[in-house]
């Protein structure tokens, strides 16, 4: 009965799921973050060895959240978890100055796979405690956001570890997700 | 001299252990293969990151271990769909992977992993000395831990294992007596004393014993023959061993020194070819049987899978897919890969029948694989491959059956397309198959039409097998028995694949043409009986038409076709089908007193030498009466019939393990036979 009811206030009130696949290079916190937006709570996390998943329920949006592992020898598998994937959120360490350039390569390969090039793109600007870390817009231009015309993308800074701007990248993913 | 013999059979070249690999996840780099101890493995640079991947699964860093089985030398099959029958020998590779947490280092963890590389099936046997290697690695990070491991395993002394013939295997595994091949283990035991106490002798006198120990090292090689009159002779004088009496025979206990500790090992001597590791084919018939089969809706049946329809039983459209050699995906997400990789050997030795009558089976399985390895999966026709990833789920394009081991549920790929372009076209196939059948009046009433998807009447051919092999799980049977079950139902089915070759084309190649041709005519030769059974061959043969013309063409077809030329040529009963003659002696009900001759006459006249009486017992399983069906013989009417189960008695006396089988027919029997014997004897 209760289950019936509760279908029904899922219908009446949107029962959206959303393919979410995270992506970044290697020990950029994009399973912290997995954790945090799952748990709610800071995990301490060792490298992914294959992949993570999770589902979390945010605003009444059912998040599916893929983590793959970002060690540069297993990036040429990130294209099989791309089928289906309605959003792409892309993990930088805004304190890792010299791999941003890397961080970029590799995003732009990502978005011009054909199976990716109707998602959304939200980039978290990651590990904003660190006394180093570039700010949005510093990441925004070396990551050459303004040069992707055809796609909407969101910059949002975030801390992972204390779970700052996590859900306001969650909330913009579910106010722009396209009802199929 | 003593250390080769210790290594295996005496000249060194077959290694208990062939390689030992060491992975571990580098932080910056992803998995990276450490160590290839004593060499690299041979397999290109490609494949050596894939190993890399394959010890390190997906998951590894969110629980403590896990262990993964993968082969090496898998032959990938020819543009032509056919696989190479030379090449190195399929290797089994047995990995543990453990991760340890630790706040000192970088991002808190180190995860390695340890393989051993083995032509054993029985690979769970490494297990223990394993967990203790990688633990020692943890401590001492260098290629000496791998090749300590490496020596030890390698001095696990196998040289007193009696090898047994293929029959023998058959006879020991389904025997209720576990001493049944006493006699040939004492005997290998009294061999390794002798020898030792040679040495031993030749050591204290100081003698020049070379040219002793090399005569004997050769003799080990070349004149077992002739040497083992002697040994045996001089053993059953000299040398009483200290009783063995109430050891299990099914394994052979021996043991690992590793580092100190005495790791004791059981190796059993009852493995099928396609068996391997330690597998449960109950956990793989519980976990699927019990789920209603999945109804695809609207969507076409998949002749090959379906062949019920809709209402096709999980089980069977797996066997369906096993037989016709589609692409196997077991899904565990979640679960260990040691898990999922015993469903995969498990599906092995379903399709495999019990692990032995078809081959080719574990050369297309890959027990626990990941992504990095896709591309070698896809260059398979047909694969069984154990996966964590759900990714594989959403590509329908990458398999042709997925068992969800999660949920129990078996799915069709909707990608799958229909054999032989679409369904309307196989059908009028075989409608032109049948008139051209009825044309050679062989085929009578076939319903072909009965695949709409309702149950049918032909329906009950599987279904009593599953349900005879749900009720003996429910009842709590065991591995062999249940095994037995499944060898029975592919041997069975591949009773039938010759004969319907040799309907459609007038040959074939896993038959002798002449003997089907025989069957057709009533009478009694060595190969057809009955011909009363013909009827409901013709039906069976109807009902599984279509999963025969999927087995056509596979790997295991081809190797089953390379068997029969084989074992027709090294087989030691000619001139009767000994499987069919017992068949019939166990199930018909309507045989006539000439029939019941025939195959005794048949039986006394063929079955004289030792290895031939031991093929005889290998069709005549204890578990299965043991040699019930041929002891009804003793109190037939006809004393011709009495005449020849008494002499064929006293052949199989003769043998050794026949000896046992004998004193295990109940006492009427054994009365019988006694005194027949006097009666015939004045």
């Amino acid at each position: 009965m209760g289950g019936g009811i509760s279908k029904m206030l899922q219908k009446l009130f949107g029962n959206k799921e959303m393919r979410i696949l995270m992506l970044g290079l290697d020990a950029a916190g994009k399973t912290t973050i997995l954790y945090k937006l799952k748990l709610n709570q800071s995990v301490t996390t060792i490298p992914t060895v294959g992949f993570n998943v999770e589902t979390v329920t945010y605003k009444n949006v059912k998040f599916n959240v893929w983590d793959v592992g970002g060690q540069d020898k297993i990036r040429p598998l990130w294209r099989h978890y791309y089928t289906g994937t309605q959003a792409l959120i892309f993990v930088v360490d805004s304190a890792d100055r010299d791999r941003i350039d890397e961080a970029r390569t590799e995003l732009h390969r990502i978005v011009s796979d054909r199976e990716m090039k109707d998602c959304l793109l939200l980039v978290f600007a990651n590990k904003q405690d660190l006394p180093s870390a570039m700010t949005p817009a510093e990441v925004t231009e070396k990551l050459g956001l303004h040069r992707m015309r055809d796609r909407q993308w969101y910059v949002h800074p975030s801390c992972a570890t204390t779970g700052e701007g996590l859900f306001e990248g969650l909330s913009w993913l579910s106010q722009n997700i396209k009802t199929p | 001299m003593v250390d080769s013999i210790a290594v295996g059979g005496g000249d060194g070249q077959l290694r208990n252990v062939e390689y030992i690999l060491l992975a571990e996840f580098d932080i910056d780099r992803g998995a990276i293969l450490k160590h290839q101890y004593p060499r690299p493995t041979g397999a290109d640079d490609s494949y050596v990151e894939k190993q890399a991947e394959l010890m390190l699964p997906d998951g590894a860093h969110a629980r403590e271990s896990d262990w993964t089985m993968f082969f090496l030398n898998q032959k990938a099959p020819d543009e032509s769909g056919k696989v190479a029958a030379d090449g190195l020998p399929l290797l089994y590779v047995l990995n543990l992977v453990r991760t340890k947490h630790d706040k000192e280092v970088r991002r808190g963890a180190i995860v390695k992993a340890m393989a051993v590389c083995t032509r054993h099936r029985f690979i769970h046997i490494y297990q223990a000395i394993l967990m203790l290697a990688l633990e020692n690695y943890y401590r001492a990070p260098t290629e000496d831990t791998l090749a300590e491991l490496y020596k030890s395993a390698n001095q696990m002394d196998l040289a007193c294992m009696p090898q047994l013939s293929r029959h023998e295997t058959t006879i020991l595994r389904f025997s209720d007596d576990q001493n049944m091949f006493e006699e040939r283990f004492m005997q290998l035991e009294n061999e390794r004393k002798l020898l030792d106490s040679l040495v031993r002798d030749s050591e204290r006198l100081d003698l020049a014993q070379d040219s002793t120990l090399a005569e004997l090292a050769a003799s080990d090689d070349a004149g077992v023959a002739a040497r083992r009159g002697t040994v045996s002779d001089v053993s059953a004088s000299r040398m009483r061993a200290p009783s063995t009496r109430n050891k299990d025979r099914r394994f052979f206990d021996t043991e690992i020194v590793y580092s100190g500790v005495k790791l004791p090992i059981r190796v059993p001597m009852t493995v099928y070819p396609e068996e391997i590791g330690d597998f449960s084919l109950i956990q793989l018939l519980t976990t699927f049987g019990g789920s209603l089969p999945a109804t695809s809706g609207s969507k076409n049946t998949h002749p090959h899978l379906e062949s019920s329809g809709q209402y096709t039983h999980p089980i069977i459209l797996l066997m369906n897919g096993l037989l016709t050699q589609k692409r196997i995906i077991f899904l565990g997400h979640g679960k260990p890969a040691g898990e999922v990789a015993n469903y995969v050997l498990a599906a092995v030795a379903l399709g495999s029948g019990g692990g032995g009558v078809l081959r080719g089976f574990a050369n297309r399985a890959f027990p626990y694989t990941n992504l990095t390895n896709l591309d070698t999966l896809l260059s398979f026709s047909g694969y069984i491959a154990g996966v964590t990833n759900p990714a594989f789920e959403e590509h329908p394009e990458w398999w042709d059956l997925l068992c969800n081991i999660n949920t129990g549920k078996i799915t069709v790929s909707p990608a799958l397309l229909m054999p032989t372009g679409g369904g309307g076209h196989a059908k009028s196939q075989t409608e032109s198959l049948r008139r051209s059948l009825d044309s050679v009046s062989l085929s009578r009433n076939r319903s072909f039409s009965s695949r709409e998807g309702k149950p049918d009447k032909w329906n009950n051919l599987d279904t009593d097998f599953i349900q005879d092999l749900m009720l003996a799980i429910e009842r709590h049977y065991g591995e062999v028995a249940i095994r037995a079950k499944v060898e029975n139902y592919v041997r069975h089915f591949m009773s039938l694949v010759p004969l319907y070759e040799y309907e459609r084309d007038g040959l074939t190649r896993l038959g002798d043409p002449a003997h089907i041709a025989a069957a057709e005519k009533t009478g009694v030769d060595g190969y057809c009986i009955s011909p009363g059974d013909k009827e409901s061959r013709e039906r069976e043969i109807g009902f599984y038409q279509n999963r025969i013309e999927g087995f056509i063409g596979t790997q295991a077809y081809d190797n089953a076709v390379a068997d029969y030329q084989s074992m027709h040529a090294s087989s030691f009963i000619r001139g009767i089908d000994i499987a069919h003659m017992v068949y019939c002696l166990r199930n018909s009900t309507n045989l006539d007193v000439n029939e019941v001759e025939a195959i005794y006459k048949h039986l006394d006249e063929q079955v004289v030498t030792d290895e031939q009486v031991t093929e005889l017992l290998a069709s005549l399983p204890q578990s299965q009466g043991g040699l019930q069906p041929l002891a009804y013989g003793f109190y037939h009417p006809s004393l011709a019939i009495r005449l020849y189960t008494v002499r064929l008695f006293e052949k199989i006396e003769g043998n050794q393990a026949g000896a046992r089988y004998v004193r295990s027919t109940n006492f009427f029997h054994q009365c019988a036979f006694s005194n027949l014997r006097h009666a015939f004897a004045c």
